[in-house]
């Protein structure tokens, strides 16, 4: 290995970059069990809303994500031979690195009332005229899932491409059809793949601020938008820091339950199969 | 269901296919018929200094977040890999929770943290925040990479008297050069996608960037123009695809795309 010297050299800075990237998330904490004197009753039914927003949409479009980039796999694996499937993979990438600020632009001309699917849709009545599309909840979700199908899409292939091809083979050869042999053989690698690719989508469209500010209507009244608003339109900037110090505290704490309930479950059927 | 799969990349594509569209038609309302090609919206969005600079501002953020977080990644993913499992999770749980707090909370806590220290607000505090931004996805994307190199050719070939950069060049950087490149790009990507560091921690110094120009102009003066501004943040985001391409779709990269966030 390394020399001990270079080791503990780059062990010393390893300590000085977590501890200077990581001291404005312990900041918030801290700040947040000072504020003791704060009404907290009045801060949650004022932002309630974007509280609730934040959460709800989020995992709205973390599973319909979830659910079309795993169907759009399991079509890439049962229709596609290796060399195909891999370059459609890598194609379905491309949109994901296209910056979101240009996709969102995209789709804000799109669906506005002047806009091609915006006219299409009043052309169908499904929506009445007076009504813009950019202010659907159904158009903020549909923002955020397009922005992450593509890399949701990549994460499901990377995942499925693992499972050996002897495996495939076998499991044809004993009679299983194309479909049940992908969903099968594949469960385990996809299932990991479905966690990651949820957790991230859940993580990137809770924290959202671009989307949201522009689509959705009311919808779009996320924890982060309000945040905006409390600062740039209200001036309350207290409440803003309070406010997004309390959302960081929910979803930090939440992912680590979760995290620690999963380590804890596989620990305990670990045991189990050992006794 | 064949088709199923070309129906989703059209829908996925959309929005770039419509960007050159409507940066291409001939008439200034842009969401209007098509009415003939033209590249006046181009010409208007390369001679428009606000864009120039925007694009330079854009560059140097790349470039340096790229170089920055790359730098500290390799920190973080050798000393991880030469750690004790306390040391491994220390690493881990920080960069996890860099993922997960909303870039807007962090942005105002460093604005506090950086206000008590007599810093406001400016290019330096939002390359920080970025740099952290894109950190997590970085040090994912390198952690793998340098836990498969074999450091003991490296130590042999130092053992067998090769000057100490010379075999650090060859049996380690030389392999993971690519790879150290792609992780340069995301770094940058990052920072080209981000419009919140931008918007709360840049203040006057801090320079436009493109996607705060697009932002900016969404909200108050939409022109085809910016269909190009758009494109250029779309071309500069296809360098990384072909990195991609060139080291092949696995399982190291999806670790790191999927801690890309916009």
């Amino acid at each position: 290995m390394i020399g001990h010297r270079a080791i503990f050299v780059t062990k010393v800075l390893s300590i000085l970059t977590v501890l200077l990237l990581v001291a404005p998330f312990i900041l918030g904490l801290v700040s947040l069990t000072k504020s003791v004197d704060v009404d907290w009753r009045g801060l949650l039914a004022a932002h309630s809303s974007a509280l609730w927003n934040s959460y709800w949409y989020a995992l709205l479009s973390a599973l319909i994500t979830c659910f079309l980039g795993l169907l759009c796999t399991l079509v890439l694996f049962v229709y596609y031979g290796n060399a195909t499937r891999r370059k459609l993979a890598l194609v379905c990438l491309i949109p994901f690195f296209a910056s979101t600020a240009a996709r969102l632009f995209s789709w804000v001309l799109l669906f506005s009332s002047f806009g091609a699917i915006g006219r299409f849709l009043h052309f169908l009545r499904i929506l009445p005229q007076q009504e813009s599309p950019l202010s659907l909840p159904i158009t903020l979700i549909f923002a955020l899932v397009t922005i992450y199908l593509p890399v949701a899409i990549f994460a499901f292939y990377s995942f499925g491409s693992t499972v050996p091809q002897s495996a495939e083979e076998a499991a044809a050869v004993l009679g299983a059809n194309t479909f049940g042999i992908n969903l099968r053989i594949r469960w385990r690698r996809l299932s990991w793949a479905l966690a990651v690719v949820f957790f991230f989508t859940f993580i990137s469209c809770h924290s959202a601020f671009m989307v949201p500010s522009v689509l959705g209507g009311s919808a779009g009244w996320f924890v982060s938008t309000s945040v905006d608003y409390l600062l740039n339109v209200a001036l309350k900037r207290d409440a803003a820091v309070l406010l997004s110090n309390l959302d960081t505290l929910l979803v930090t704490s939440g992912v680590l339950v979760i995290v620690l309930g999963y380590y804890l479950v596989g620990r305990t059927k670990s045991n189990r199969s050992n006794t | 269901m064949k088709a199923l799969i070309w129906i989703f990349i059209l829908i996925v594509f959309l929005p770039i296919i419509y960007l050159l569209y409507a940066g291409l038609n001939n008439s200034e309302f842009i969401s209007a018929d098509f009415r003939g090609i033209t590249l006046t919206w181009l010409t208007n969005a390369i001679s428009d200094p606000k864009f120039l600079n925007a694009l330079g501002f854009t560059l140097l953020k790349f470039a340096v977040v790229g170089l920055l977080s790359c730098f500290l990644g390799l920190i973080l993913g050798v000393s991880y890999i030469n750690s004790s499992w306390w040391f491994r999770a220390v690493i881990i749980c920080s960069l996890a929770v860099l993922f997960v707090v909303p870039p807007t909370a962090y942005c105002l806590n460093l604005l506090s943290i950086a206000r008590s220290v007599g810093l406001d607000r400016g290019l330096f505090l939002t390359i920080i925040a970025q740099t952290t931004q894109a950190l997590p996805a970085v040090a994912a994307f390198l952690l793998p990479t340098l836990k498969n190199i074999n450091w003991n050719e490296f130590e042999a070939a130092v053992l067998l008297g090769a000057p100490s950069p010379l075999a650090l060049w060859k049996f380690v950087v030389k392999k993971i050069v690519n790879h150290l490149l792609l992780a340069f790009s995301i770094g940058g990507y990052i920072s080209l996608d981000d419009l919140v560091a931008n918007v709360y921690l840049g203040g006057a110094t801090g320079g436009t960037s493109i996607t705060k120009l697009i932002w900016e102009s969404m909200r108050s003066d939409i022109n085809p123009a910016i269909a190009w501004y758009s494109l250029t943040l779309t071309i500069i985001g296809a360098i990384i695809i072909v990195q991609f391409a060139r080291i092949g779709g696995g399982k190291t990269e999806l670790r790191a795309v999927s801690h890309v966030r916009p």
